[in-house]
């Protein structure tokens, strides 16, 4: 069974153009936040009515990235399966949020989202 | 791909049963089935303790770059009373279960606001696969005004950053 961690995958854009991604996990050497100009949220291709959407934060000089990174919910009534499994983009100015169903959630940067 | 991560409750250091699919049950012995064997008692004065329970992160399969900031957290809310204690303590290694108790923290005071930190001792990133981060121990304490039955469940949450 697919799990919902499967719903969505990450995607960075340097500054020189390099492409990092959860599909390229080989260039992560190259990763340095500073040089991230581009963030994405992006549907696997097992989508096939296409209802998740696409998410690009866009980085600019007074709203740098910072980080991303994924949080997997795992509750003891079930724990074969993810009970929420969201990506979160970080900049200096907000978190952006996208959970496994498609839903955007824009937050203070200092937020932390446990569910 | 993500990580295909699984909590485990522990039989010994470093190994213990995929709890998929299932769930904890509090005992009056060592063993991690669920079923109505070997249930607490109620004792006729003073508290009765359980075995201690141990769960930890297993990481089937390797994250992509990494994991951290593994936590556990109830919803706060003790729907068991206050006839029972539900209490926990963090270890960094495996301890034999024991019967006696643990005195440790209510876990219904860990919610979603402020989560049991769950690798305070084995520290992240967590990378490669296998027992990651620190240990959940668990213990119902039982007091003599408690009621037979069986207890409704109560839900912990695990939760894990993965980059």
């Amino acid at each position: 069974m697919t799990d919902i961690n499967h719903n969505f995958h990450w995607e960075l854009e340097l500054d020189d153009g390099t492409i990092l991604s959860q599909k390229n996990k080989d260039d992560w050497t190259k990763y340095d936040p500073k040089k991230v100009i581009r963030a994405s949220v992006i549907p696997w291709l097992n989508d096939p009515f296409n209802i998740r959407k696409r998410h690009d934060v866009l980085t600019f000089p007074k709203n740098a990235f910072v980080r991303r990174f994924a949080r997997g919910f795992k509750k003891s009534d079930n724990l074969n399966q993810l009970h929420e499994y969201y990506h979160c983009i970080v900049t200096e100015q907000f978190k952006f949020y996208v959970f496994s169903n498609g839903n955007t959630l824009v937050a203070h940067p200092d937020s932390d989202l446990y569910l | 791909m993500p990580a295909d991560v699984q909590i485990h409750e522990l039989t010994g250091s470093s190994s213990g049963v995929d709890k998929s699919g299932g769930t904890v049950r509090f005992k009056s012995a060592d063993e991690t089935t669920v079923n109505t064997e070997n249930r607490m008692t109620i004792p006729p004065s003073g508290v009765n303790y359980s075995y201690t329970k141990q769960n930890q992160f297993y990481f089937n399969t390797a994250p992509d770059v990494d994991i951290q900031n593994l936590r556990a957290y109830s919803d706060g809310g003790d729907g068991w009373g206050a006839e029972f204690t539900f209490q926990f303590d963090v270890l960094a290694a495996f301890s034999s279960n024991v019967n006696s108790d643990i005195a440790g923290t209510d876990i219904f005071t860990k919610d979603s606001n402020s989560p049991i930190d769950l690798d305070s001792n084995n520290t992240g990133p967590h990378t490669g696969t296998g027992y990651k981060g620190d240990i959940l121990r668990t213990q119902l304490a039982v007091t003599s005004s408690a009621t037979q039955g069986q207890l409704a469940a109560e839900t912990i949450t695990f939760a894990y950053d993965e980059t």
